[in-house]
């Protein structure tokens, strides 16, 4: 998928509130980017999770609380990840769809 | 780029730390109820919170003091049965509030993320 | 400090005050005992409490938190060093050679209250466990 929209010359994608706003108007090569930083966060936060979950499990002293909130922020960050791609794809999609 | 703006969560997050960490002290004061010479241990919560909403970041852990002006029985332990039995009660409501909140913080920042989906 | 281990201190407390009804309450069944396989009448005994050294539950000691939240244990089992009641009955099993008979120092009623005590603070230690343990399910709530 990132390699049909590589290259493309995309302006003005709507993201959602979520995003931060500076970033909204990034135009094209910047989204495979993008899409990567996205998924390394994701990545990242779902690593933590995963070392916060292994903490309490072991009894290393984790906290649950912090826990289950890594694992909500990791699943958020994915979500919002998926969200971006959607809107990524359906951008281009439009666009393929114009008559040039 | 973009992201997910936790500061809300992490303010929860760190509240709710405090509150499980008092509810330690209070645990360890109920334990020590007949340890003769035991004073009881406490953190001036209100005060911990205003640090926490002033510099959400680096906030050190909180600071445990004896706590003062408590009846003393001869033999030097002054917990009360009173004080830490309504703690317990208060902090356990408070824990549970923070959740809550977290609750309710994730599930907007859900539905920001999917238009409201 | 995590629930789990403010669980387990709490539990360590109970089996504190567990051990201290143990003895109180064979202070009570003895209060009359003048004959014991040691010899001599049945000598009352007390536990001794102390709080735990800090860190016990895992966890570093890195925070004020870490260092002030302590448990408790039974440090000893202690022989009570009164001297046993004396009382005149010459035709008892057990008199001596002066008709007395020896008596544990036990005083019913004194260990009648530490026992209520024992209770009083057993159920507070239980309140405790029963709070942790919802505190436990809530943070679980989180995932909904």
């Amino acid at each position: 998928m990132s390699n049909s929209i590589q290259g493309l010359p995309l302006t003005n994608v709507d993201f959602t509130a979520a995003v931060n706003p500076t970033q909204a108007t990034e135009p094209s090569g910047g989204f495979t980017d993008l899409l990567q930083k996205a998924v390394q966060q994701v990545d990242g936060l779902q690593n933590q999770a995963q070392t916060k979950i292994t903490d309490v499990v072991k009894g290393n002293g984790g906290d649950l609380h912090s826990a289950m909130i890594a694992v909500e922020k990791a699943d958020l960050s994915f979500q919002l990840m998926l969200q971006v791609r959607n809107k990524i794809v359906a951008a281009y999609q439009e666009v393929s769809r114009m008559n040039f | 780029m973009s992201a997910v703006d936790t500061t809300r969560i992490d303010l929860l997050e760190h509240f709710l730390d405090l509150t499980s960490s008092r509810h330690g002290l209070i645990a360890g004061n109920i334990s020590n109820i007949d340890t003769p010479g035991y004073r009881t241990r406490d953190m001036d919560f209100k005060a911990e919170v205003m640090k926490l909403v002033k510099s959400p970041e680096q906030t050190p852990g909180p600071v445990v003091r004896e706590v003062r002006n408590l009846m003393e029985r001869p033999d030097g332990n002054n917990v009360s049965l009173d004080r830490e039995g309504l703690l317990l009660a208060q902090t356990q409501l408070q824990y549970r509030m923070g959740i809550q909140l977290v609750k309710e913080e994730i599930h907007r920042i859900e539905m920001a993320i999917n238009d409201g989906k | 400090m995590d629930l789990f281990s403010i669980l387990d201190l709490s539990g360590h407390a109970l089996t504190a005050e567990r051990q201290r009804a143990e003895v109180v309450t064979a202070n009570l069944a003895n209060a009359e005992t003048t004959r014991t396989p040691e010899g001599g009448p049945y000598v009352r005994k007390h536990v001794l409490f102390e709080t735990d050294a800090p860190g016990g539950f895992g966890g570093a000691l890195n925070s004020a938190i870490e260092r002030n939240t302590r448990g408790v244990h039974v440090s000893a089992v202690v022989p009570d060093q009164t001297a046993p009641i004396k009382r005149y009955d010459p035709g008892h099993p057990d008199a001596d050679a002066n008709g007395f008979v020896s008596f544990p120092a036990i005083n019913p009623t004194e260990e009648m209250v530490d026992l209520m005590s024992a209770v009083r603070s057993y159920q507070l230690n239980t309140a405790a466990i029963s709070a942790t343990k919802s505190m436990i399910v809530q943070s679980l709530e989180i995932l909904r």
